[in-house]
């Protein structure tokens, strides 16, 4: 049993690099515009779709592919935000999130519309599968760059909230909408730069889940709760936060398949326990303060 | 053609009731739950079970009413005290959980396969075989649960509720215990969506795990918006228009393979632009998304 310990880990730290990075926009997004996004991994499985698309439609270099995939998200991301969050910006936030519900099955039927529901898989020819520690771990060389990419893109993240001016303007948005509007903060530009980020990341997230688990129209369901359940791990709005709990949510998932005789038909359903119990133990996250309750509804 | 009329009236039925007991929890009392879709799966799994372990359909019906009712006591207990997005998240979870249970105890829910021949509905002795015959039974049956949401949103209870809905905190003030009657709203609620689960699976005779999953749950969203949030006639209207405007699509010149992702688009758009532009749906009265934040 101990033998199958470091590849359990391994894909545990892969899932949960993925799983953070859909994390941390959806904890982006909602630390300004305060309300779930239940669309927000749709757009991962929109990005993979794409790169799906350029890959065996326009038969475009890998690189290429990779952009156009990223951009389009990114662009969608925005054009979501500008058509159906911004005009009920100011109500409840039960609005927002049930029209976050509508974007989600649109998006989810445009792709079997031009897509079907047939599961597709990328092109494999450049995966290359390398084996560590006498064959103990097995990690191919798309999972190594989607490790390293995500935490690149998450320390880069980072320092651009902490250091750029842009920045810093984020951060204030964030704490406090209106003062800083006063102060002279554009919060419609701010709002539009975070959710491009936020879309970028998942796009991003959502091509190498492609090559991990391959392409369904209907895999943003799973993916938004882990993304849930990660951000509120730890702690809704909290940056680290969200990538705490994203490798969380990725380890222990591999951990409980992995270890205990739990049937893998059973994955998704610890991501929604785990979701549950933190909601009632600690609705703070783990790393979050005890605040007063909003009252949203 | 007369029986496919017939057919989806039954349906319209089944489904007017899950999201009339959907409206009292979300719509009246502002309760946002997600996981409406997992009590219709118990109601149904739970029917579907007994009657074919030869309990007769009523009893059965009951039955398996008592056990949403009981489903929606435990998750409440726990969740009724949270937030509202947080509610959202947790009972989301819920009802996934119990399909991913209906679809991995194979030995019970038969899993991916389904429960098959489930027995017709039969009141003391009387087989109700015919779709007409068992559409007035429903309309009797849906009637009664109807009329008992009426009576409970036109009492001062209902009153109660709304006044949750509308300044939890001022209830609070006037000395009601918020917690104890939304715990309450939200096991009547679920016994009101077993209720439909127990009517569905008798109605067409099989179950299986994808008639519970989450898009089925955005569907019930769909129609309880599309009437319009806290009021009585809301969901009928709502689940008729919903049928009424989107049934006729099967009859276009599409490939069978895209009308349903064609159809839940459509849904999906007119969803959207209501809570945009119609928040309080087609009939409403309540300005339910023009509360300031």
């Amino acid at each position: 049993m101990l033998d199958i310990l470091p590849q359990i880990l391994v894909n545990g730290l892969i899932a949960g690099a993925l799983y953070s990075l859909i994390a941390l926009g959806l904890s982006l997004t909602y630390g300004i515009l305060q309300f779930i996004n239940f669309a927000h991994a749709d757009l991962a499985i929109v990005g993979a779709y794409m790169f799906f698309f350029g890959e065996k439609a326009m038969k475009w270099p890998l690189t290429i592919n990779f952009l156009f995939a990223i951009i389009v998200v990114g662009i969608l991301g925005i054009v979501i935000e500008h058509l159906t969050f911004k005009p009920i910006r100011r109500a409840p936030a039960v609005a927002p999130m049930l029209a976050s519900i509508g974007v989600q099955i649109t998006l989810q039927s445009l792709i079997l519309i031009f897509f079907g529901s047939a599961i597709e898989s990328f092109d494999h020819s450049i995966v290359k599968s390398y084996s560590f520690f006498g064959d103990k771990i097995a990690i191919t060389n798309t999972q190594i760059f989607a490790i390293l990419s995500s935490l690149i893109l998450m320390l880069l993240l980072f320092a651009y909230l902490k250091f750029t001016q842009t920045g810093k303007a984020i951060r204030a948005v964030a704490d406090n909408l209106e003062v800083s509007s006063i102060l002279g903060i554009r919060p419609n530009r701010i709002i539009k730069i975070i959710v491009f980020i936020g879309s970028i990341l998942a796009g991003f997230a959502g091509i190498f889940i492609g090559y991990d688990y391959n392409l369904h129209p209907t895999m943003g369901i799973p993916l938004i709760i882990k993304a849930f359940a990660a951000v509120i791990i730890g702690g809704l709005g909290n940056i680290p936060g969200a990538i705490i709990g994203g490798f969380t949510i990725g380890i222990l998932e591999n951990l409980a398949i992995g270890l205990t005789p739990l049937p893998a038909s059973y994955k998704d359903a610890i991501a929604f326990i785990l979701l549950i119990l933190i909601l009632f133990l600690r609705p703070q996250g783990i790393l979050g303060q005890a605040t007063e309750s909003k009252k949203i509804v | 053609m007369i029986e496919y009329i017939i057919f989806l009236l039954i349906i319209v039925i089944i489904f007017s009731v899950l999201v009339q007991s959907y409206n009292l929890a979300l719509g009246y009392t502002g309760i946002l739950h997600l996981g409406h879709i997992g009590f219709y799966a118990i109601g149904a799994y739970t029917s579907a079970l007994l009657t074919l372990n030869h309990i007769p359909f009523l009893l059965a019906l009951l039955i398996s009413t008592f056990f949403g009712a009981l489903a929606g006591l435990l998750v409440g207990l726990p969740a009724i005290r949270l937030r509202g997005d947080y509610l959202a998240l947790a009972t989301l979870g819920f009802g996934e959980i119990i399909r991913l249970v209906a679809l991995n105890w194979t030995d019970v829910t038969r899993g991916p396969l389904g429960v098959t021949a489930i027995p017709r509905p039969e009141v003391f002795g009387f087989i109700f075989r015919s779709g007409f015959s068992t559409l007035l039974l429903y309309l009797l049956l849906g009637g009664i649960i109807h009329l008992l949401i009426y009576k409970i949103v036109n009492s001062p209870y209902g009153r109660v509720i709304e006044t949750i809905r509308e300044d939890e905190t001022a209830s609070k003030a006037l000395g009601k215990n918020t917690a104890k009657v939304k715990l309450q709203v939200l096991a009547i609620s679920a016994a009101g969506a077993a209720f439909a689960g127990s009517l569905y699976a008798h109605a067409f005779n099989f179950i299986d795990p994808s008639l519970f999953r989450i898009i089925e749950m955005s569907t019930i969203l769909i129609m309880i918006i599309l009437g319009g949030l806290g009021s009585f006639w809301g969901p009928i209207i709502g689940t008729t228009a919903v049928y009424v405007i989107f049934e006729p699509i099967r009859f276009l010149p599409i490939p069978i393979e895209i009308l349903g992702p064609i159809r839940r688009l459509l849904y999906a758009l007119i969803f959207i632009l209501i809570i945009l532009y119609r928040p309080q749906g087609l009939i409403g009265r309540m300005k339910y998304f023009h509360k300031k934040r």
